[in-house]
């Protein structure tokens, strides 16, 4: 009996409190209805006992009919709402419907196309909050790249709103390098790392004469190849004796400050001469080298290495 | 019994007796005394090797290698070290290069033979390995024959030592530069000139073996030097042999009564150079024969002397009480270093060098400090002042730098180098277009055009083809 | 335990057959006997049951006529003391409430105890109720929780009031910087933990520079050297501290009179310390390389480079076409396979061709040049 009272309690409606409920309904149940008091009472009745609930429970129907809503609960807004996904399954439904209506119309080629920065699954799923599985995004950011493809004059306003949750807030595509300027003195900077050297150079038309931490060539690099990798984007695009190259360099050890030069240089030597970037990107100077030492780990001796393993 | 148990690998002496029957038979000797094993050892001796040891049981044997002993002869002492110090002017393998002028005293000075390559008279490269200017750490042994890249320092410092001694002045200069920017081939170059020009070329060629206390040394009588017989005689033939043209046109002037050997007038200084070679004499003779340089109308004299480092700092030898000797307290190094700070007056002109080495010397704050004041007095600047907190500087070391011209010798030049790398390339070390890329590409790579650098550098590259 | 309540009945009896007998004697045993007696009294023999419920009728009757006459009381005590029977009965009586004694408090103690085992019918002090009652729950009112996140937010808007009302207020009592002046030239620093207290707080640090101080160049000169370690000579500025004191004031006091006694000291003429060189050895110079001016692109300098360009490509092409550019893989070949006309180094074009058409015998005199 105290589970049916539990959930009469559920059935009523929200925005009234029970306190004052219970009593109005039992006062109007007894204006009202000649149903006997007994019914709401703990102690059931040995007699005609389904008959007593139902009896109360429509007393308490009829009572609560005037009072409020014809609801007993707020409808959801969308027919998901008590699905896993309801956002998700929302949107889905919508891009497909979208996809359907809008399959005719003329597209771009995907090269042509302007470039998007959509929601990874899991950036999706921290937006949203909802587990969306990895198939089931994947087949809809298929079709949202498809609906992106219709040419951009005749984009239905529906699509754009459409296509908006899968987008990212910042079009990292739209995004532009700060040009690096060179200074009133014909001097360009580039920055360099590697491993945990830093370098910075500052190039300038000359005729070949290098200083490093305001050190000649040889002083500063004991190794020759050390110096030839220091020198190598100069050295691969034939500018060696065309620039003078003044650079401070720190922390690491010789290979990696000479690395870590080579890099600086060739981006200083992009500023001076820009059609150069490919052929130093192919001679390994501009892009930054990410390998670093492996971290150690809890109950290695190394980074990688066991202890040597006892019996017993 | 007793003896029979080997004592070494503790076996039973019952089982040794089945498995050694030479030893069995050595028990089987005469007994007299069983407590001693002195007869025993004996016998065994008399039946088997006794060096052998003889083990029970199996023994574990690995690699059944045969040591072969080293049939060859052991090298005979001095025999390496002169290995190693082996100066190599000549090598067959290298292409010849044609085209090339021959070094002379007029092509030394003059200001266009800049950055051109020369080859060394045959009598001047005999002079100057008999004065030892050759070293082993220069890669004479790559090319046919010994040339010398002619630099703007090189006219620079020949200029200098012409001109002070057409003045009959006295030239005091210290080379000093980076490591490896050639300031000991600059110091060849101007023992060369000094040949070519007929002077007396004295030429200590390294300072260390002056003071690293590895030659004899004695107490001079009546002073508180220390003189260097053996070297001294070495140094004595040297002179004589590289000087022998020029020293014997003159001849004895003054009477030396207190030598121990017999001097007469009519004898040339060549002769009194080559009068003894018994060390005890020496000091007194090459005394003499400084006496008699130093006489006006003597030919003018060309003092140099590589690794300067080590001559300015107390030396290893030990006085009578023990006590360090400070080398200028040794007659030889106080001879030259008399003659850098100014002391001795050279009537007939002389040029002092001291070479600066930079490779195998030690930190001396003193004479860093006085060659600085001396560039910068040089430069007509400001001298830096010495650190008022610095209690080791040496005074003595002011005294002999005070005063002396400094050359900083650096890289060469672009067309220097070019003229290098061309010369390299016609000896067929370098393999390579030389243009003025690759030259330059060279240069920058060896800091700035540093002459050993830029040769590490273009070995480096032929490593790699 | 039942015979001794025998023999006090009997006594009991006895006492009343006088009809005289104290309530208070006769009650106190019968009380504590019945509250621990392990037998109950039906067990008595049937035939004495009339004895029991006379006496204690009996008793009823003494309790009921109150008035008692003292000197038959005496008497009838008198009378008991010489009875053997009812001394028995009383050093018995005695001796068994002593020796239960000790129960009887554990008894009494026991009932207090509630019965239950985690003590849980006990009201627990410590124990915070947040319902005392949870029936008594009226649904009427959030938890204490909801109320704990309704202060956090009544203290957020607070401070939002603070910074939006009081804080403006502030600059009203903002005072214009002024920088110090030449009167002014000691620069102190202290340090406030915000009212917390900290043993750091009565630190206080004065700087200055020799400079600013009303000296002469020579006295300034002693005053550097008298400042020793503390004096920067790169900044020309000197840094002392004390926290020797209890409080920043003293500490100041202590700073602002060691500064005076420097400046005197400074002033005092009888030796100026010429003799002794100024000591930088606790500072380290640090040297910061710097870009060449020379490298600067001026347009002379644009010039002048041009210049060099164009005379090293002329170099290049007046030695390629007199022939005396020097290649040294050419030269090497040239030895190994020498041209059949007469060797000179102006017929290189020549002799390269012949060279290419002949690899092969060149790879075989290879060999050669390694003997």
């Amino acid at each position: 009996m105290s589970s049916l009272r539990y959930g009469i309690r559920c059935l009523r409606p929200r925005p009234s409190s029970t306190a004052k409920q219970w009593p109005s309904l039992i006062s109007s149940t007894q204006s009202r209805d000649s149903a006997p008091r007994r019914a709401l009472a703990t102690t059931t009745p040995r007699r005609q006992d389904d008959s007593a609930l139902t009896s109360a429970l429509e007393a308490m129907e009829s009572s609560s009919e005037g009072v409020i809503t014809t609801f007993a609960r707020p409808m959801p807004v969308s027919p998901a709402y008590f699905s896993r996904l309801p956002q998700f399954n929302d949107s889905f439904v919508h891009v497909q419907e979208l996809a359907r209506k809008y399959a005719r119309l003329p597209t771009l080629h995907p090269s042509q196309v302007e470039r998007v920065a959509w929601k990874t699954k899991e950036q999706y799923r921290i937006t949203i909050g909802e587990h969306v599985k990895a198939r089931d995004y994947a087949t809809c950011i298929a079709l949202v790249k498809r609906l992106n493809q219709i040419h951009p004059d005749l984009m239905p306003e529906e699509v754009k709103a459409g296509l908006r949750p899968f987008k990212r807030d910042i079009n990292i595509y739209l995004n532009q390098p700060k040009p690096i300027p060179v200074d009133k003195f014909g001097r360009s900077h580039g920055v360099g790392k590697r491993k945990s050297s830093v370098a910075r150079a500052w190039l300038v038309e000359g005729t070949g004469e290098v200083l490093i931490n305001g050190k000649p060539m040889n002083e500063a690099f004991g190794r020759i190849h050390d110096r030839e990798s220091a020198l190598w984007g100069l050295k691969t695009t034939e500018r060696l004796d065309k620039y003078n190259v003044w650079a401070l360099v720190g922390g690491g050890g010789t290979t990696g400050q000479a690395e870590a030069l080579a890099m600086a240089i060739a981006k200083a030597l992009v500023v001076h001469e820009p059609p150069l970037k490919t052929p130093l990107r192919r001679a390994g100077c501009i892009a930054r080298d990410p390998r670093t030492v492996e971290r150690k780990k809890a109950g290695h001796i190394k980074a990688r290495k066991s202890p040597a393993w006892v019996k017993r | 019994m007793a003896s029979t148990n080997c004592w070494r690998c503790l076996a039973r002496p019952s089982q040794r007796l089945l498995l050694a029957p030479v030893s069995v038979a050595a028990a089987s000797a005469p007994t007299s005394a069983t407590f001693s094993t002195s007869a025993q050892q004996l016998s065994s001796k008399a039946s088997s090797d006794g060096s052998k040891h003889i083990r029970s049981g199996k023994r574990l044997v690995l690699g059944r290698k045969k040591r072969n002993p080293d049939r060859t002869k052991p090298p005979q002492p001095g025999e390496r070290k002169a290995f190693r110090k082996r100066i190599q002017l000549s090598n067959d393998n290298a292409l010849k290069v044609p085209g090339l002028d021959v070094l002379s005293s007029e092509g030394v000075v003059n200001p266009e033979s800049v950055g051109k390559i020369f080859g060394l008279p045959v009598e001047v490269v005999d002079q100057l390995r008999a004065c030892e200017a050759f070293k082993s750490s220069q890669n004479w042994s790559l090319f046919r024959s010994p040339h010398t890249l002619v630099r703007k320092e090189t006219v620079d410092l020949a200029k200098q030592m012409t001109d002070a001694i057409e003045k009959k002045e006295t030239l005091r200069l210290v080379l000093t530069g980076n490591r490896g920017s050639g300031k000991s081939i600059l110091g060849l170059q101007a023992l060369a000139t000094g040949f070519l020009n007929k002077w007396v070329v004295i030429n200590i060629p390294e300072g260390q073996e002056l003071t690293t206390a590895s030659t004899e040394y004695a107490p001079t009588p009546n002073s508180e030097m220390f003189s260097q017989p053996v070297y001294t005689v070495k140094l004595m033939q040297a002179i004589h042999q590289t000087n022998h043209q020029v020293l014997s046109q003159h001849k004895v002037q003054l009477d030396h009564m207190q030598l121990p050997i017999s001097v007469t007038r009519n004898m040339t200084l060549a002769g009194l150079l080559n009068a003894t070679k018994e060390p005890d004499f020496a000091w007194p003779v090459f005394q003499a024969f400084w006496k008699e340089l130093l006489l006006p109308g003597r030919p003018p004299i060309l003092f140099s002397l590589d690794g300067l480092a080590h001559i300015m700092r107390i030396s290893e030898y030990r006085s009578p009480a023990f006590e360090l000797i400070h080398s200028h307290d040794l007659s030889l190094v106080r001879m030259f270093t008399d003659a850098l700070g100014g002391k001795t007056a050279f009537p007939n002109g002389a040029a002092i060098l001291g070479v600066t080495a930079k490779g195998n010397a030690p930190m001396i704050p003193s004479m860093e400090k006085a060659i600085a004041q001396a560039a910068a007095a040089q430069k007509g600047e400001e001298p830096p002042s010495r650190d008022p907190f610095f209690r080791k500087y040496d005074e003595r070391v002011f005294d002999t730098l005070r005063g002396v011209k400094v050359l900083d010798v650096r890289g060469v030049s672009k067309t220097e180098a070019r003229a290098l790398m061309e010369y390299w390339a016609a000896s067929g070390i370098l393999r390579s277009r030389i243009d003025e890329r690759s030259v330059s590409e060279k240069w920058t790579m060896s800091g700035n055009g540093v002459v050993a650098e830029m040769e590490r550098v273009v070995l480096h590259d032929l490593r790699e083809t | 335990m039942a015979s001794a309540v025998q023999s006090m009945r009997l006594c009991l009896r006895a006492a009343s057959r006088r009809a005289v007998t104290p309530a208070a004697v006769a009650s106190r045993p019968r009380l504590a006997m019945r509250s621990f007696s392990a037998t109950p009294f039906q067990c008595q023999p049937a035939a004495e049951k009339d004895d029991l419920s006379e006496i204690e009728n009996e008793i009823e009757e003494i309790d009921a006529s109150e008035e008692i006459d003292p000197a038959e009381l005496q008497r009838a005590l008198e009378l008991m003391q010489q009875d053997g029977d009812f001394k028995k009965a009383r050093q018995l009586q005695e001796r068994v409430i002593t020796s239960i004694g000790s129960n009887f408090t554990e008894a009494m103690r026991s009932s207090e105890r509630p019965n239950r085992f985690w003590m849980d019918g006990e009201p627990d002090s410590d124990l915070i109720h947040a319902e005392t009652n949870p029936d008594r729950f009226d649904e009427d009112d959030i938890l204490s929780l909801g109320h704990a996140k309704f202060e956090e937010f009544r203290e957020y808007r607070e401070y939002a009031r603070i910074a939006a009302w009081q804080m403006p207020l502030l600059s009203k009592l903002a005072t214009p910087f002024e920088a110090p002046t030449a009167k002014e030239p000691l620069r102190f620093r202290y340090t406030s933990y915000m009212g917390e207290f900290h043993p750091a707080e009565k630190k206080v640090v004065v700087e200055f520079s020799p400079r600013d101080l009303p000296l002469d160049e020579a006295q300034q000169q002693k005053l550097r050297k008298l400042l020793g370690s503390r004096w920067n000579p790169e900044t020309d500025i000197a840094k002392m501290s004390c926290e020797q004191f209890e409080h920043a004031a003293q500490n100041k006091r202590y700073l602002g009179d060691l500064v005076n006694k420097l400046v005197a000291q400074a002033k005092d003429p009888t030796d100026m310390f010429e003799d002794v060189p100024l000591d930088t050895r606790h500072h380290t110079f640090k040297v910061k390389p710097k870009f060449p001016k020379e490298w600067r692109m001026t347009e002379e300098r644009q010039r002048f480079l041009e210049d060099t360009r164009q005379k090293a490509l002329l170099l290049d092409q007046a030695k390629e076409e007199e022939g005396t550019l020097v290649n040294g893989a050419e030269k090497v070949n040239a030895f190994f396979n020498p041209p059949i006309t007469t060797p000179k180094i102006a017929d290189m074009a020549t002799a390269r061709l012949s060279q290419s058409l002949s690899k092969p015998p060149q790879r075989k005199h290879q060999p050669l040049m390694r003997r």
